[in-house]
């Protein structure tokens, strides 16, 4: 439902992305469907439109939008973007859209557990054995599962 | 008449140019035309017929003709065929302008310039994911419309053959900000529309599929019109995101249909390209100090002499352009009785 | 050169805007404007040098360009005036579009024309309003004109901070910079719903829309404050018992220009009477903004043309064998008959479309250059050299004869056709036809009638005249057993050469 309740508080979601994510003129969208015919992730997961994603803040409902895994689908490769006529940001905005969920609490488990590794370790994913056995074979020296310089900098920064 | 009064520059000699110089040689003005091309008449010279079962289309590009036939009777106008402008000075009456072409280097004075120099149809190089060089049987609506002229029918150019499915792609290259063409061109559903009418005449098996996103009223009765229409072709109402090549020579898209991405193919697709500005804006906004319209053509400065007339100052219809043509005749002549 | 002498007074009628910017422009051109005002008090911002009839009706219009006399009934009185010109500029009517508001007229509904006497403070609003909701047509068939009344009410409505939304079904932005109008509505944050079906309830006397969003594919509903409807522009008022009185065509809508591109920019069937802005048809403002300085130079166009058009009879009439029948008056399509105790042809009205010669009974017209006797010899006389030339063209000036003319003479398939060019098919008669046959020097295989398309013939009659005629021809021929020429009608465009030249060389 078209509500005027949650207009006022959406419209702070819409000046969210505008202020701190510099991505704006969502609205201009016309709905012509480059974005959503040409988009990979939807070809993988026909759950997944980001004309959808456009539509749902244009009408507001960025809640909802938050409380959904399928902005976590997008592979970021920038198509939609390039193609856009309207030239809408819809990358960017997708990643402002994650970091919103994220400041929210709201991300898919996985995500979290793969910023606790950057967090601890510096690294995307944990160093196993099977790594090193494979660098060796290639005459490569072997690594430390954690990367200190990496772990003091994301100290530093937060 | 009017031996000793200013003559009026006219640049271009598309339906703008032409019926403007007529206008104003009817009322009294000697004109110099000049055409870069070696013909007059401009793009709809190269516009088909789209007269359906004896009917006519309105759409207007046999009025070129018409134009032309008249255009013989008039001494007044002095016509420079392949001839560009090098370079214009303004005087402290009117302007100096030096022509290069055919018939040498001249220069001539002027009263007013009327620039007419029309549009350049959109190039699809230009949107890379059209694919457009190497999709061989994916057409400009502007080369349909020479195919028509020429050869009566719609050939493929991969193979000669007549198709069986045709796809129109609508807005290449209009409604788009992003390429700063933030305009609608007016004339494709027009021109599209019509086209695909007429090929359904002549080849009553073709099967018509159009891509767009909104169709523009053309003509009259364009309700009645839209009813029958929408019964004639299959309506996509999204535009496609990738362009490739299928089964060899079939022009294939990746295109939402129903909440879905589907990938369909067609014999040959037609794109009906829009109209923007053409390559010499830039230098005669630069040789006459003009300003850019919201819409990227040019903006005329009436107050000194210089009139835009036609598509050259945005997107319109071969219709609009004569009207647009009798209107800049008659403020032409209120600068050139007022600059006397 | 001996000049006609020309009246160069131009009568605008009207009721609007239209007129009084039509009249201010020809009179700041130089030419003297006459205003027939529909309305009883005197329109502002209307210079002196401009005459004024308020409460105007014209009741008929005698004469050619250069030399109109029209009788005017003004407050009762009957009055006479002369013109040289007449001018339709008469403001359009416009309907709501009720296909969408099945509900009854209510308080939350409102016409576009009500939203904008709302915004200009002639209107007052009941109650507080948040949330307004635009109704377009939902056929698909809106006009540029009426988006761009629904942008500029939607912008209006947005800066007094009001949410609002639109529905429609296509999107109209095909005129000069309503596409940047439209993204400056959505940019405002009005959110614009395409689809061809909803429906409206009231609930506590607000009205609620439900729809589908087309796009996500959910149902969606708007409680609204208030919903505007789109208008539909129709033709004035006056325009039906005028375009009697003119005797001019009108398009299937009722505006008064026929649907024919000959006619444009701004003539009618009738030489000299113009149309201009809404009752031609649905206007922009930008389309309006050019019309009106194109009127001023058509109209000093034609005057010019008018002065020059040299004192010689186009049509040559016997007066002993004319009937009085009026029929050539009645089929005249140009208004050029004018009707004493004779036909009277005026010269700079009529058109040589032939209609006239065609139709007339006792064969008492002629026009010039197209003398049943002259064209006789011609059949028998355009034999080029001692190739044989089987095939009989008759061809109209305007397409067939340009595609024929355009053919280089060296070209084999000239050689076999003799041609006759008609200034316009309408002058195609019955005998021409029958002495292709009966009379020529051989036999033809072929007589081909190249006219032009349907609605695209400069008389408007002469296509459909040509066709009958060479409808009858063949029926006869038929009748008779006649079966040695194949006799054909075309119709064709002058940019047809390649369809003309496939048919010709197919005999
Ligand atoms: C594919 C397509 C189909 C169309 N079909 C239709 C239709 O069916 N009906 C319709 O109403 N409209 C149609 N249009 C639009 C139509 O083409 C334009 O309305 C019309 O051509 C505009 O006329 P113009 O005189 O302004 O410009 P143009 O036709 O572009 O003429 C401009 C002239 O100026 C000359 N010129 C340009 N620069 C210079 C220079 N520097 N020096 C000298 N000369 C110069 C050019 O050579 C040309 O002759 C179509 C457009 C396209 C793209
Ligand atoms: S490509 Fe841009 S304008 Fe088109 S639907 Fe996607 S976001 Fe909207
Ligand atoms: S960037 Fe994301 S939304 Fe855009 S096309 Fe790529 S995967 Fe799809
Ligand atoms: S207006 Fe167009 S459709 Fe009609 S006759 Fe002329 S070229 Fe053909
Ligand atoms: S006329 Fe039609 S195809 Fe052309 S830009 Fe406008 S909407 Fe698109
Ligand atoms: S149609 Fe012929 S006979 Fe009848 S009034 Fe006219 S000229 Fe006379
Ligand atoms: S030739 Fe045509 S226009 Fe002229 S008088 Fe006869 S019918 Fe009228």
């Amino acid at each position: 439902m078209v509500d005027s309740n949650l207009q006022t508080e959406d419209r702070d979601v819409l000046q969210d992305l505008a202020e701190r994510y510099g991505v704006e003129g969502v609205r201009s969208c016309y709905a012509c469907g480059t974005c959503a015919a040409g988009c990979p992730a939807r070809r993988v997961n026909p759950a997944y439109n980001p004309r959808k994603i456009i539509r749902m803040l244009v009408l507001n409902e960025a809640k909802s939008l938050l409380e959904k895994d399928t902005i976590w689908l997008c592979s970021s490769c920038y198509t939609c973007q390039e193609r856009c006529p309207q030239g809408i940001k819809i990358t960017d905005l997708i990643t402002a859209l994650r970091n919103l969920a994220v400041q929210q609490g709201r991300s898919p488990s996985g995500v979290g557990m793969q910023a606790n590794l950057v967090r601890s370790q510096g690294r995307l994913y944990a160093l196993d054995e099977f790594d090193d056995k494979k660098r060796k074979k290639a005459g490569l020296p072997s690594l430390s599962p954690q990367i200190e310089e990496a772990v003091r900098l994301l100290k530093e920064e937060s | 008449m009017a031996q000793n009064r200013d003559s009026i520059l006219v640049v271009g000699s598309g339906v703008a140019g032409l019926s403007a110089s007529m206008s104003l040689a009817r009322q009294g003005y000697n004109c110099i035309l000049v055409e870069k091309a070696g013909s007059l008449g401009g793009h709809a010279a190269g516009y088909t017929c789209k007269a359906i079962n004896g009917k006519c289309q309105k759409c207007g590009a046999c009025l070129v003709d018409d134009l032309l036939a008249r255009f013989g009777d008039f001494p007044e106008i002095q016509v420079f065929l392949e001839t560009r402008i090098d370079r214009i000075e303004r005087k402290k009456k009117g302007f100096t302008a030096s022509l290069n072409g055919k018939y040498g280097l001249k220069d001539i004075n002027c009263g007013a310039i009327l620039l007419a120099t029309g549009f350049k149809p959109f190039d699809p190089n230009e949107k890379s994911n059209l694919c457009f060089s190497s999709i061989p049987n994916m057409i400009t609506a502007v080369e349909l419309e020479a195919m028509l002229r020429d050869k009566e029918l719609p050939y493929r150019p991969s193979d000669g053959r007549q198709p069986e499915t045709i796809a129109f792609v609508q807005c290449v290259g209009s409604r788009d900000p992003k390429r700063g063409h933030p305009y609608c061109s007016q004339v494709c559903c027009g021109y599209a529309l019509r086209m695909a009418g007429r090929l359904r005449d002549l080849a009553p098996k073709t099967k018509i599929t159009f891509f767009f996103m909104d169709i523009q009223t053309f003509g009259r009765s364009f309700s009645q019109r839209w009813a029958s229409l929408q019964q004639d072709f299959i309506w996509i109402n999204e535009i496609p995101g990738d362009y490739f090549v299928s089964d060899g020579d079939r022009v294939g898209v990746s295109v939402e249909v129903e909440d879905e991405i589907v990938d369909l193919s067609f014999d040959m697709m037609v794109l009906s390209v829009g109209m923007t500005p053409t390559d010499d804006q830039l230098t005669y906004q630069q040789m006459l100090d003009l300003s850019m319209s919201s819409e990227g053509f040019m903006l005329p400065d009436e107050d000194r002499g210089v009139f835009v007339v036609g598509s050259a100052s945005g997107p319109m219809s071969i219709e609009k352009s004569i009207t647009d043509a009798a209107g800049s005749a008659t403020r032409v002549i209120a600068y050139m009785e007022g600059a006397r | 050169m001996n000049l006609r002498t020309i009246d160069k007074r131009v009568m605008v009628l009207g009721d609007g805007e239209t007129a009084v910017r039509l009249s201010k422009a020809l009179n700041t051109s130089g030419l003297d404007s006459y205003l027939l005002w529909a309305g009883g008090t005197p329109p502002e911002g209307i210079p002196e040098g401009i005459a004024v009839e308020l409460s105007a009706r014209l009741v008929a219009l005698q004469g050619q360009v250069g030399d109109f006399t029209a009788t005017i009934l003004s407050s009762d009185q009957f009055i006479r005036k002369l013109a040289g010109s007449v001018m339709v500029a008469f403001e359009s009517r416009t309907e709501p579009v009720f296909d969408v508001a099945t509900a009854p007229m209510h308080e939350g509904v409102a016409t576009l024309e009500d939203a904008e006497a709302i915004l200009r403070g002639e209107r007052q609003i009941s109650g507080d309003v948040k949330t307004v909701v635009f109704l377009d047509r939902l056929d698909g068939a809106s006009t540029p004109a009426s988006s761009e009344r629904q942008f500029n009410a939607i912008l209006s409505f947005l800066d007094r901070g009001i949410k609002c939304y639109a529905i429609g079904c296509q999107m109209k932005v095909a005129s000069r910079n309503l596409e940047l109008l439209y993204g400056r509505a959505r940019d405002g944050g009005c959110v614009f719903f395409k689809n061809d079906f909803l429906s409206i309830s009231f609930t506590q006397g607000r009205p609620l829309i439900r729809f589908e969003d087309l796009i996500l594919h959910e149902e969606k509903e708007i409680c609204a404050d208030m919903v505007i409807l789109a208008e539909n522009f129709m033709p004035g008022a006056s325009l039906p018992e005028l375009r009697e009185i003119l005797g001019v065509e009108t398009d299937k809508a009722g505006f008064m220009q026929a649907d024919n591109v000959l006619r444009l920019p701004l003539q009618t069937n009738r030489r000299g009477v113009f149309v201009v802005g809404p009752s031609r048809a649905p206007v922009t403002r930008w389309d309006l903004d050019q019309e009106i300085p194109a009127a001023v130079s058509q109209v000093k166009e034609l005057f010019a043309w008018a002065e020059s058009f040299p004192y010689e009879e186009v049509i040559s009439f016997d007066i002993d064998a004319c009937a009085r029948c009026l029929t050539c008056f009645r089929s005249c399509p140009h208004g050029a008959i004018h009707f004493t105790n004779r036909p009277n042809f005026l010269a700079l009205a009529c058109q040589q479309c032939g209609i006239c010669t065609a139709f007339c009974p006792n064969e008492a017209i002629e026009l010039r250059d197209m003398e049943k006797d002259r064209i006789k010899g011609l059949i028998a006389n355009e034999r080029k050299g001692s190739d044989s030339a089987p095939v009989v063209v008759f061809a109209c000036e305007k397409s067939g004869a340009r595609i024929l003319n355009s053919i280089p003479s060296e070209d084999t398939l000239l050689r076999r056709i003799r041609w006759i060019q008609l200034p316009c098919g309408g002058t195609l008669r019955t005998q021409y036809l029958l002495d292709a046959i009966g009379n020529a020097s051989e036999i033809p295989e072929r007589v081909m009638v190249l006219a032009c398309h349907e609605d695209n013939c400069r008389s408007g009659m002469g296509t459909i005249k040509a066709r009958a005629t060479v409808e009858r021809v063949k029926s006869f021929l038929d009748s008779v057993g006649w079966n040695q020429t194949k006799i054909e009608f075309i119709s064709t465009a002058s940019n047809e050469a390649e369809r003309i030249r496939k048919l010709l060389a197919a005999s």
